[in-house]
């Protein structure tokens, strides 16, 4: 029954003298489901990397098959039936969904004419291998991120594909369209294909696997079956110590001033009729599925989706909030859910991504700004917030997720806010930075900052919030005081229709 | 892989504390910290030791004179560019702007006495060239900032629209009648640098200032890179593209008045390559064709490398009559070496792959993978 399909043999990668995996060995058994999880940089990506072929590590060996490799190629890799599914799902945008699922073939079949009957036909099989339904002719860029990703694996399936990586696959997906996920990958062991799940939500890594392999540090520090591995364990082999999340927060004084008050405020096809308070101090947790409102109620706060009906009332002044820049002069700041795309300037320097916000007031006596008062700027924000790096001036692209975290966060705390609004805080991010982010949120809130925090990762929100709201279909299905909800109180709540 | 940082020491560089002098200090260093930067430099200093050995008509101040007068229209207008191309945009209109800015100007002066007019009347047209261009530069914006048409059809357009209104307005001709106290600035040298050129140098100056040491230019960088980030950061893009276009039209018009006091005439189609060469500047000049990166430095150096190229060739070739068509074949041959050289030296010399991997030869389009950081900080402005 276990019959190995691919073994990693003491496989050992450095990257300019820094070790990337030491001495690491990886076996995956025929239909077998297996969980690779660690914290960023713990080297699960090398791992990801050596196994498509893209890296060559400096020392081990690759069998598949009882094939031994001494070299294992990208090409090597796809004949063996290795399928790669990154976060960003290596989709065309503008083919139809049947295109990206026959280009494999019919690019190998060599065939000098396209037939779209064709290209329909394979894309129908593969499709109806995970039982989903989808419009075949729809361009690819106009499906939801949950679609794409059902896509992104059909057309691995129709690669003739025997093991599915999938690297931190469910980072963009609700909970429900998680729940999804997992059942076609159980279905697909069935059928024998195994499945390499690349995760940092642990409660997905528990729930799916046969088997979970740890990696801390470049060494795997766990392989064994899953079963009978309880969280508990698993934060303490990624982390080397025990993260505890189990912070309950009192609920704020009635006499605290009011920070933000939100009454029925609506946006077509967005939300409607919402109405909350937020304290000076509190911390609001928010949470629900996607598309029941939450993100658009951010957005509109901070002015990209203006609200159309209803009023925003910040210390009992009622404001007007239309663009962006009416959000800030009232105090609000927004750390957007897509660090990269949207917080990020990828390319440039730590200190210029911090100093973005202030860059006004740090010009000197004659209107100028120089390189000097943006350095200090981010230094300064660097030393505040514990951020890792040799120095301020590299691009914030070389630092780990959690890092790049924190530079967005003192990107908008430069900005001194009064009211804080984060969509999902700790995304990408690994349990160690992300238990320090938290702890960092309530300080801020101590100190009077009154703070929104909203994700998908429930753990995480009961952690830190004074209060949790609940959004369904556009508006607040129920909001509690944070000791009177548990976590499964919670996600019954979140799946109830 | 992004530990690389992590696994470090924070061996935490203390920044100066004192504004002023070390900021200035530190501004110099950043200068040569890059590696694009060095090698261009080294190419520089290698063309510019062959001509002067090899040739000497090259090394005269006669030369020299004549060499700083030529690249001072292109050189403005290559400026121009290289702001919009940093806001990871592009202005077509800046040859247009400045000959639709000359032609206007001329009037103008024409209206006031023409050739005799006082030097009263050709600042007074001058002023007017500068305000032609910054109203075409505020049109270019708003078209790009507030109905958010891509930059290239943007100024395509404008670029094409004021070639029709310079035509309509000269029959197509070459007109002149530029007041004498303009365009004999042409022919005067200060401190034995022709007055063109100290226009150059000025305009260098203030792009520079803008670029590297306004809030405005350093939101230019960060929008050039990504555009949905500035807009979250609060950033207001619709402005800031307003002001960039408007400062490109600007930097064009100025280009005009130089243009003038050098060919004492304005005409809808004078330079009609400039647009493509001074793209060709700027990115030889090190600005990201993709945005967010390039320095004032790079497009000077870069500048000057081209048009000593050019003179070379030009002096080999002396009654070959076929100058020309080396020109052109010496610069572009020219990018390609540098473009080569620039991969080379990020990804390693000779024609082997990629380290580790043996198949992927597709990544020479594909943008540089956002793992390891370099040493060297790309966002440097200036």
């Amino acid at each position: 029954m276990a019959e190995p399909l691919v073994s990693l043999c003491n496989i050992r990668k450095e990257f300019a003298g820094v070790v990337a995996l030491d001495d690491v060995s990886v076996t995956i058994n025929k239909g077998q489901v297996c969980c690779l999880a660690g914290e960023n940089g713990s080297g699960k990506s090398t791992l990801i990397k050596v196994l498509s072929g893209m890296y060559r590590p400096e020392h081990g060996t690759i069998e598949v098959d009882g094939h031994v490799y001494e070299s294992f190629t990208p090409a090597d890799a796809i004949r063996s039936g290795f399928q790669f599914i990154y976060q960003d799902f290596s989709l065309l945008p503008n083919l139809s969904v049947a295109e990206n699922i026959a280009f494999g073939e019919l690019v190998a079949s060599g065939g000098f004419l396209y037939s779209v009957q064709r290209a329909r036909t394979i894309a129908q099989r593969a499709l109806s291998r995970i039982n989903f339904h989808v419009d075949v002719d729809a361009p690819a860029g106009e499906l939801t991120l949950a679609e794409r990703q059902l896509v992104a694996i059909a057309a691995a399936l129709a690669k003739d594909a025997r093991l599915i990586v999938m690297d931190e696959a469910t980072t963009a997906l609700s909970r429900k369209e998680v729940e999804q996920l997992l059942a076609i990958i159980e279905d697909l062991r069935s059928q024998g294909v195994s499945t390499l799940f690349v995760s940092h939500k642990l409660d997905e890594v528990v729930s799916i696997s046969d088997h979970t392999i740890v990696l801390r540090n470049g060494t795997k520090v766990a392989d064994r079956p899953a079963e009978g591995m309880n969280r508990a364990e698993l934060i303490n082999a990624m982390t080397g110590k025990d993260v505890a999340m189990n912070h309950v927060s009192e609920p704020i004084s009635a006499d605290a001033p009011i920070a933000l008050e939100v009454s029925h405020v609506s946006r077509p096809h967005c939300f409607s009729d919402v109405s909350f308070q937020l304290h000076e101090g509190e911390i609001l947790g928010v949470t629900g599925l996607l598309g029941s409102g939450r993100d658009t109620l951010a957005l509109a706060l901070f002015g990209l989706l203006p609200i159309t009906e209803g009023t925003i009332s910040i210390y009992g002044e009622r404001v007007s909030i239309r663009n962006p820049r009416d959000a800030m002069k009232h105090g609000i700041g927004y750390v957007p859910a897509d660090r990269l795309t949207e917080g990020l300037f990828l390319d440039h320097s730590i200190a210029s991504n911090v100093a973005i916000r202030t860059i006004k007031q740090i010009r000197n006596a004659i209107g100028l700004v120089t390189r000097g008062a943006i350095v200090r700027t981010g230094q300064d924000w660097v030393d505040r917030l514990h951020i890792k790096t040799p120095n301020v001036a590299n691009p914030v692209s070389g630092l780990s997720g959690g890092n790049q975290q924190r530079v967005v966060l003192a990107k908008w705390l430069s900005g001194k806010p009064r009211i804080l609004i984060l969509n999902g805080p700790t995304v990408g991010v690994d349990i160690k930075s992300k238990s320090e982010i938290l702890d960092q949120l309530r300080e801020f809130a101590a100190d009077g900052m009154a703070v929104i925090v909203i994700s998908d990762d429930i753990p995480e929100l009961l952690d830190v919030s004074n209060r949790i709201m609940l959004m369904r279909s556009g508006s607040i299905a129920a909001i509690r005081e944070r000791k009177d909800i548990t976590e499964s109180n919670l996600n019954e709540l979140l799946v109830e229709q | 892989m992004s530990k690389t940082n992590d696994s470090q020491a924070p061996r935490t560089r203390k920044p100066g504390n004192r504004n002023g002098l070390a900021d200035f200090k530190s501004d110099i260093h950043a200068l040569f910290d890059d590696r694009s930067m060095n090698l261009l430099v080294t190419v520089f200093v290698i063309v510019a030791a062959v001509l002067f050995i090899a040739l000497p008509d090259f090394r005269t101040a006669a030369n020299f004179n004549s060499m700083a007068l030529q690249i001072s229209d292109l050189g403005i207008m290559a400026l121009a560019m290289t702001v919009s191309m940093i806001a990871a945009g592009i202005d077509l209109s800046v040859v247009a702007v400045a000959n639709l800015s000359g032609i206007i100007g001329i009037q103008v002066m024409t209206s006031m006495g023409g050739v005799d007019s006082s030097p009263t009347a050709a600042l007074f047209g001058v002023l007017v060239m500068l305000a032609t261009g910054t109203l075409l530069g505020l049109i270019n914006g708003m078209l790009v900032g507030l109905l958010r048409i891509p930059p290239i059809l943007a100024t395509l357009a404008t670029m094409t629209l004021w070639g029709g209104v310079g035509t309509a307005a000269t029959n197509g001709v070459s007109i002149s009648g530029a007041s004498r106290s303009l365009t004999d600035l042409g022919n005067i040298a200060i401190f034995s640098i022709p007055v063109p050129t100290l226009v150059f140098i000025l305009a260098v100056i203030l792009v520079w200032l803008f670029l590297a040491h306004t809030s405005t230019g350093v939101k230019t960088y960060l929008y050039g890179s990504n555009a949905k980030a500035s807009l979250f950061s609060g950033v207001n893009n619709a402005t800031l593209m307003i002001k960039v276009y408007t400062f490109c039209g600007l930097l064009s018009s100025l280009a005009g008045v130089v243009i003038l006091m050098r060919t004492l005439s304005a005409s809808p189609t004078y330079g009609s390559s400039y647009v493509l060469l001074a793209i060709l500047v700027a990115v030889l000049g090190g600005v990201s064709v993709t945005g967010g990166s390039g320095r004032v430095t790079g497009v000077v150096v870069s500048l000057i490398t081209l048009q000593m190229l050019s003179t070379g060739f030009n002096m080999l070739l002396v009654g070959h009559g076929n100058s020309n068509f080396f020109k052109s074949f010496a610069w572009g041959l020219f990018l390609l070496l540098i473009v080569w050289l620039g991969y080379m030296q990020d990804h390693g010399f000779g024609f082997k792959p990629h380290r580790g991997t043996s198949t992927n030869t597709a990544g020479i389009a594909a943008k540089k993978p956002t793992a390891p950081a370099t040493p060297t900080s790309h966002a440097k402005a200036g």
